[in-house]
């Protein structure tokens, strides 16, 4: 990894959250960093931290409930979590664009699509005047593949299906050029036939513009397909970091090996699932040791004590955080 | 061959959206169009299609949740459209529901106990309260729930022990058919796998038959002997698990299947990308329902529906250029 061309770099991020007098941490000291042009998945079940992850990148958290106990979150070398508000403003929606999971929840019922999605525009480049803001927003809606962008420019969200809003929503996290785009689950509400265009168009446009990618998701395949370099997610913590080759080539963590047979492929025949045993646990039963012990079937006695396993580094940028692979493990994180 | 457990005869669902009082004309959504198929004993049938295809509807005509507009369910050979009483009651004991969310589909104030034993008393299976008892301990450690949370609230579960409650509510009053409407879309990819299992096994164990309702072609593949795949409320293909997916011979079946996302490395070849979105009609459609997004549509295909017809036995294909797909 060469540290000029870093675009992201989280270091020791570790966010707490408050609920009812309860006090449990959902993303435990976790690190990484993005490579500008670099399109990295972010996998794991619902509830593991994958979600507030990326919202701690630009800030979005309510706090309370949650609040950022410790670590660094650069930014083109800037420290967001330290930022002023100005200065954050000028960031969200102009350096990083989000694009979030519901395309029915994050439109605004009551505001035509193509205000929302001309809003970065003004709010960023006050200079624009209101033909060239107009003009540009239309070339965006074409862009992302709605054919009649100033038909859909005058219409309310509700007029439009789950496609068409999921567009506009990339439209609006895209018209400002953004350099990292986070992608939270972008294609769940969606129909298959959709998810495949949707992923299409994002494939593209992150090619066009040449920005970086976060693809927040819960499915393998997706991944697969999108990203070079796979995160996989459990219980507020990191448990394998690789390339996809190598990811799905030969997946190290017994979480992730659980993953991948516990999906059905079309490949497959019809004989039973190797399933994970027991359940997703509550952020405050949370273990201090490896958390995925419990349902682990590969555990060793080494898995009982109380210090979480680092990223060991088995191979070229193959991180696994497990110990089974300590004594083959050439460094750790 | 044996008779089929159930047997849909051209179902038809419309749901009234609009009446134009003036003229007295309605306007219809036109949910089921002329649907036919055959669930034969022991025999699990997928039923594959996106969101607002009708595949609900048909499951839910199929347990009179919903009337059908036209068309008629045969139970092992007699039409339930007359079932009335005792009759209904009988055959309502013989098919049963599980639900896509086991959130809401649980009565958050009545104990596991209740919720399972509801069935036994309802039918009158068992009369008896410690027999009642017994068997619902029974029937809560053959779903892999450990029998002292009989007297535990449906809140205190998780997603997938939820959902293993609502298929111990379904096979405590042994029925025929089990009707699974995306009964594993709404649980985490890890638990996915168990409810999966566990309706597999059950249904080796107890002689089930399952129509199996879902979006998911793959999960589909894995637990099906036969799929019917659903667009706008048509059947456009019907075929044995392997046969569908080796001769697939209609095109938004391949679509479908080229759209899945495989976790492997070079999975994504050959893509086909379909233009548009499904979109509601009120009218009725003239041509073949997948027209106006096929990407091998001609003339013939605005004009005239395609009739079902059969390439290799048993496998049947509503498309007029079905051969060269």
């Amino acid at each position: 990894m060469n540290v000029n061309h870093e675009l992201v770099n989280v270091k020791n991020l570790t966010i707490g959250f408050t609920v009812e007098e309860l006090h449990f941490e959902a993303v435990d000291s976790i690190s990484f960093s993005i490579s500008e042009s670099e399109s990295v998945g972010l996998v794991g079940e619902s509830g593991c931290g994958k979600t507030i992850t990326s919202m701690a990148l630009i800030r979005l958290l309510p706090s309370p409930p949650a609040l950022i106990k410790g670590g660094n979150i650069f930014f083109h070398g800037k420290n967001i979590l330290t930022m002023l508000p100005e200065d954050l403003k000028k960031i969200r929606g102009r350096e990083i664009g989000v694009i979030f999971q519901e395309p029915m929840t994050s439109l605004n019922p009551v505001k035509k699509i193509g205000i929302q999605v001309s809003e970065p525009l003004r709010i960023h480049f006050p200079g624009l005047r209101k033909k060239e803001i107009y003009e540009k927003t239309i070339l965006m809606l074409k862009e992302v593949g709605l054919s009649y962008p100033e038909r859909v420019y005058s219409a309310y969200p509700h007029m439009l299906s789950g496609g068409m809003r999921q567009r506009a929503g990339i439209a609006t996290a895209m018209i400002c050029k953004p350099r990292l785009l986070i992608a939270d689950e972008p294609t769940t509400a969606l129909d298959v036939t959709i998810q495949a265009q949707i992923m299409d168009l994002i494939k593209n446009l992150k090619q066009e513009h040449n920005m970086s990618l976060l693809l927040i998701t819960h499915n393998l395949g997706l991944v697969a397909e999108m990203c070079k370099r796979v995160i996989v997610m459990y219980a507020g913590r990191f448990a394998e970091i690789a390339s996809s080759k190598s990811l799905f080539h030969s997946p190290l963590h017994p979480y992730t090996e659980g993953l991948m047979t516990s999906i059905p492929l079309l490949t497959d025949e019809g004989c039973l699932l190797t399933s994970i045993p027991g359940s997703v646990p509550h952020p405050a039963d949370y273990l201090k040791g490896c958390r995925f012990m419990p349902r682990c079937i590969r555990k060793i006695k080494r898995c009982m004590r109380k210090i979480p396993p680092p990223l060991f580094l088995i191979d070229t940028d193959h991180y696994v955080s497990c110990w089974l692979y300590e004594k083959q493990a050439k460094g750790s994180l | 061959m044996s008779i089929p457990i159930i047997e849909v005869k051209k179902l038809k669902k419309y749901f009234p959206v609009r009446a134009n009082i003036l003229f007295m004309q309605k306007e219809y959504i036109r949910a089921v169009e002329n649907v036919s198929f055959k669930i034969y004993p022991q025999e699990t049938v997928g039923l594959v299609g996106e969101s607002g295809c009708g595949k609900t509807t048909i499951g839910r005509m199929i347990v009179h949740l919903e009337q059908p507009t036209r068309g008629d369910i045969y139970y092992t050979g007699e039409n339930t459209r007359r079932f009335r009483g005792k009759q209904l009651k009988a055959y309502r004991k013989k098919i049963q529901y599980i639900f896509q969310d086991p959130y809401s589909s649980l009565n958050p104030r009545k104990i596991v106990y209740n919720i399972i034993s509801m069935g036994l008393r309802n039918f009158h299976i068992i009369k008896d309260n410690r027999k009642r008892k017994e068997k619902v301990s029974e029937i809560l450690e053959q779903v892999g729930l450990p029998p002292d949370y009989l007297f535990n609230y449906p809140h205190e579960f998780s997603g997938g022990q939820r959902q293993r409650i609502s298929i111990a509510r379904t096979i405590a009053v042994k029925p025929d058919l089990i009707i699974c409407d995306e009964p594993v879309s709404a649980l985490d990819v890890s638990i996915q796998a168990q409810v999966i299992n566990l309706l597999k096994e059950l249904k080796n164990e107890l002689y089930l038959s399952i129509l199996f309702i879902s979006h998911d072609l793959a999960l589909v593949k894995h637990i099906s002997d036969r799929i019917l795949v659903m667009y706008r409320g048509y059947i456009v293909e019907s075929a044995p698990s392997a046969s569908l997916f080796e001769n697939t011979s209609h095109p938004y079946t391949k679509a479908l299947i080229s759209a899945i996302p495989e976790p492997g490395l070079d999975a994504h070849k050959g893509r086909i990308i379909l233009k548009g979105d499904v979109t509601a009609v009120t009218g009725e459609i003239k041509g073949c329902c997948f027209e106006d997004r096929c990407y091998m549509s001609r003339d013939i295909c605005k004009r005239e529906p395609p009739l079902g017809r059969q390439l290799i036995p048993g496998h049947v294909s509503y498309c007029h250029f079905a051969e060269k797909v």
